[in-house]
């Protein structure tokens, strides 16, 4: 029972945040209540196993990932996009072309329109790991691929966010 | 658009390091070894710059882009199986073999005059009358006022306001009000007594149960005018402008209407709201519970229960068994009280013929209450602005020694707490919803645990555990005030930098002052007892951190 009403509080103070969380692995507004609702029913089976004095947003986290990427994850699609996307080769370099101007130059809903637009591999390594505070490793274990292929990934991920910034603003 | 250039030169390590390092995926030894590099090489320095600033500009777009701030309320939790509320409801459903081990035993267990309120027929005039009315109303079958003085019923009673104020705090969803519904449903049906049939009857103009005529169920009548000359075994419930019973009503009349006119036999109890009632030559077999602007109880008119009276004017000539609690701007009295007199008036005349049973307690100016010395009374008087209030009436000065040492006491213990549990000097209740929640847990922890020791005790041998039990709540009681006043210190004074010591003080001298305050402090003294409750509960109970 008092577990039940500690839940509560954690479900208060983080349903907003774990349900944007969910908006961005999902790529779709629409299923995100859905999604978020989903997230906190597991969480509540799963609490008693949270330890006190942990950090109750890392754990959510870790269970709305989980959640979100099985109800994307479409096996063969991702494993040729990862496959292309790992490829260390013909990297542009950040310092030539910087996106971190270019993010900034746009609103936050350009931005997110653009991330949208990503294939999935691409929007949940970014989201992961710019909004969901997930590591490399957790990101590897997420999207089932390797650590040192996370950070290509990213770097990848990031151009694709450019060229569909540049392509928005070529159609504005 | 822009020039490739080489990837990385000889000297420097590939762009997805400086990416790890960027991201802050590296190990500590890893990063150091890192940094060297980017002591030397300027490239790198560059390409970290800029895929930071990527990070940074990356996460402030996400942060605040529409997805994470959608404008969405918070909704109620779904498919929550093991609910608080869920729970409330099972407990409700235990009650019932509770209930019947303590009405079978109950008798038995003899306790401490102060616990006096637990132990069935014995339960408080507040009680009584709070629920008793209330209760008899809609179930005249049971035997009323052995039913309220049960302690289950309070528990219940205490257990659905808290489900009704977690149910709001909560926002209202399906199962949760299945539960509220079941719990209700369980409570009602306990005893359940005997069900009459439910007949809905409604006329623009005007319903008459003639005298020949018996209506063999419990009947909603709503008309204009409702003139009842025969019976109605069950209860009758009459909605109109004018009400008049001259007949007999099996079991408790509840109306509403501006003229209720009630000249017959209502075999439960009256429950009644309009602007004048009055009672000629009527008999009522259990409570009046009464609201208006104008009621009357004639000379030839009795009630078996207690009245209940809320009026500008009240005449009551006639009988009341019981005690008789009235609010009124004018009281009139020239008739026999069984029990005790309580009054709160503006003005109250006792006429010749007034005979009082018990204690005679109003509450108003001397002055304005007449007739005083014309009166028979078997028990104590007491009339004045506090006339209730024994305690407070006594000698100013010795209740100014009085709390000046129950203060010194509670600072004493106060401290010697903290210094034991310092924990407990940092809690509080939270703010908006949270405290409602540690505001309900308080009412859970001081209405659960004396109940759940007397269900200890009979258990025989629970005894001592039972007793422990109920020491520890005492214990309890009295270190919410002090853990509540220690709160409102640091809320007044500020937490940091201040002598412990005196944000307890100011806490304590706080709470004293404003309990002083008549009506309203002895509610604010619950509220700030409940909330020490709540408080210590969760602490003992809930996650410590949250309130480091």
């Amino acid at each position: 029972m008092f577990n039940r009403v500690r839940y509560d509080a954690h479900y208060r103070e983080h349903y907003r945040r774990v349900r944007g969380l969910c908006a961005y692995l999902l790529g779709t507004e629409q299923d995100a209540d859905d999604a978020a609702q989903e997230v906190f029913a597991r969480g509540l089976k799963a609490f008693a196993k949270f330890r006190r004095g942990d950090d109750f947003t890392p754990w959510i986290n870790t269970i709305a990932r989980n959640h979100c990427v099985d109800r994307l994850r479409d096996r063969q699609r991702w494993a040729r996009i990862l496959s292309e996307a790992t490829d260390a080769d013909d990297l542009e370099d950040p310092a030539e072309s910087p996106v971190g101007r270019l993010i900034s130059a746009h609103t936050a809903t350009a931005v997110e329109q653009a991330l949208r637009s990503l294939p999935d591999p691409y929007r949940l390594s970014l989201v992961l790991a710019y909004y969901g505070d997930a590591s490399y490793d957790d990101i590897a274990e997420t999207l089932e691929t390797t650590r040192n292929h996370v950070g290509v990934l990213l770097l990848r991920a990031k151009q694709r966010l450019r060229s569909a910034l540049e392509s928005q603003e070529a159609i504005a | 658009m822009t020039e490739q250039e080489p990837m990385c030169s000889n000297e420097c390590p590939p762009l997805t390091l400086c990416a790890a390092y960027a991201d802050g995926a590296l190990s500590a030894t890893e990063a150091a070894a890192f940094e060297q590099t980017l002591e030397r090489c300027a490239t790198c320095r560059r390409r970290v710059a800029a895929l930071s600033a990527e990070n940074r500009a990356l996460s402030a777009a996400l942060a605040v882009s529409e997805f994470a701030t959608q404008q969405t309320t918070t909704p109620a939790m779904e498919g929550n199986r093991s609910s608080l509320l869920t729970t409330i409801g099972w407990l409700v459903a235990a009650a019932a073999p509770i209930n019947a081990a303590v009405l079978s035993i109950g008798a038995a267990v003899r306790l401490p005059g102060w616990l006096s309120w637990m132990v069935p027929d014995a339960a408080g005039y507040g009680a009584e009358l709070a629920f008793g009315a209330a209760f008899d109303a809609f179930l005249p079958e049971w035997s009323m006022i052995d039913m309220i003085q049960h302690p289950y019923v309070i528990t219940a009673v205490a257990i659905l306001v808290v489900a009704a104020i977690l149910w709001r705090v909560r926002r209202p969803s399906e199962s949760t009000a299945l539960v509220v519904a079941m719990s209700l449903g369980a409570l009602l049906l306990l005893p359940s007594p005997d069900s009459h049939a439910l007949d809905f009857r409604r006329s623009d103009d005007r319903i008459v149960v003639g005298a020949d005529e018996v209506i063999e169920d419990t009947v909603v009548l709503i008309s204009d005018s409702v003139l009842i000359e025969g019976t109605v075994t069950g209860d009758l419930v009459a909605i109109g402008d004018r009400v008049v019973i001259r007949g007999t009503v099996n079991g408790s009349l509840i109306t509403f209407a501006d003229n209720i006119d009630i000249e017959g036999v209502i075999g439960g109890s009256l429950v009644q709201a309009g602007s004048s009632a009055s009672l000629t030559g009527a008999t009522v077999q259990g409570n009046w519970l009464g609201a208006g602007e104008t009621l009357t109880l004639n000379d030839a008119s009795r009630i078996n229960g207690n009245a209940l009276l809320a009026a500008a004017r009240v005449e009551m000539d006639g009988r009341i068994e019981r005690d008789l609690f009235s609010a009124t701007e004018h009281l009139a009295v020239n008739g026999q009280i069984g029990g005790n007199l309580n009054a709160a008036a503006e003005r109250v005349t006792l006429n010749d013929g007034t005979l009082i049973g018990g204690d005679l307690n109003v509450r108003a100016d001397p002055e304005s209450v007449s007739g005083i010395d014309r009166v028979s009374i078997a028990g104590t008087t007491a009339i004045g602005a506090d006339a209730e209030d024994d305690e407070r009436s006594s000698s100013a000065a010795g209740g100014l020694v009085l709390g000046v040492v129950k203060l010194l006491a509670a600072l004493l213990t106060g401290w010697l707490l903290f210094r034991v549990v310092p924990a407990l000097e940092r809690l509080t209740p939270g703010s908006g919803n949270e405290g409602l929640i540690t505001l309900a847990i308080g009412l859970a922890v001081l209405v659960g645990a004396p109940i759940a020791a007397l269900i200890i005790m009979l258990t025989l041998i629970g005894a001592p555990l039972g007793i422990a039990l109920f020491a520890l709540w005492v214990a309890f009681g009295y270190v919410a005030s002090i853990v509540t006043a220690r709160w409102i210190g640091g809320l007044v004074l500020g937490n940091t930098g201040r002598s412990s010591l005196l944000l307890l003080l100011t806490g304590l001298v706080l709470v004293a002052f404003v309990t002083a305050i008549p009506f309203l402090g002895d509610a604010l003294d619950v509220v700030a007892t409940l909330l020490g409750l709540g408080m210590l509960g969760r602490w003992a109970f809930d996650d410590r951190r949250e309130f480091a």
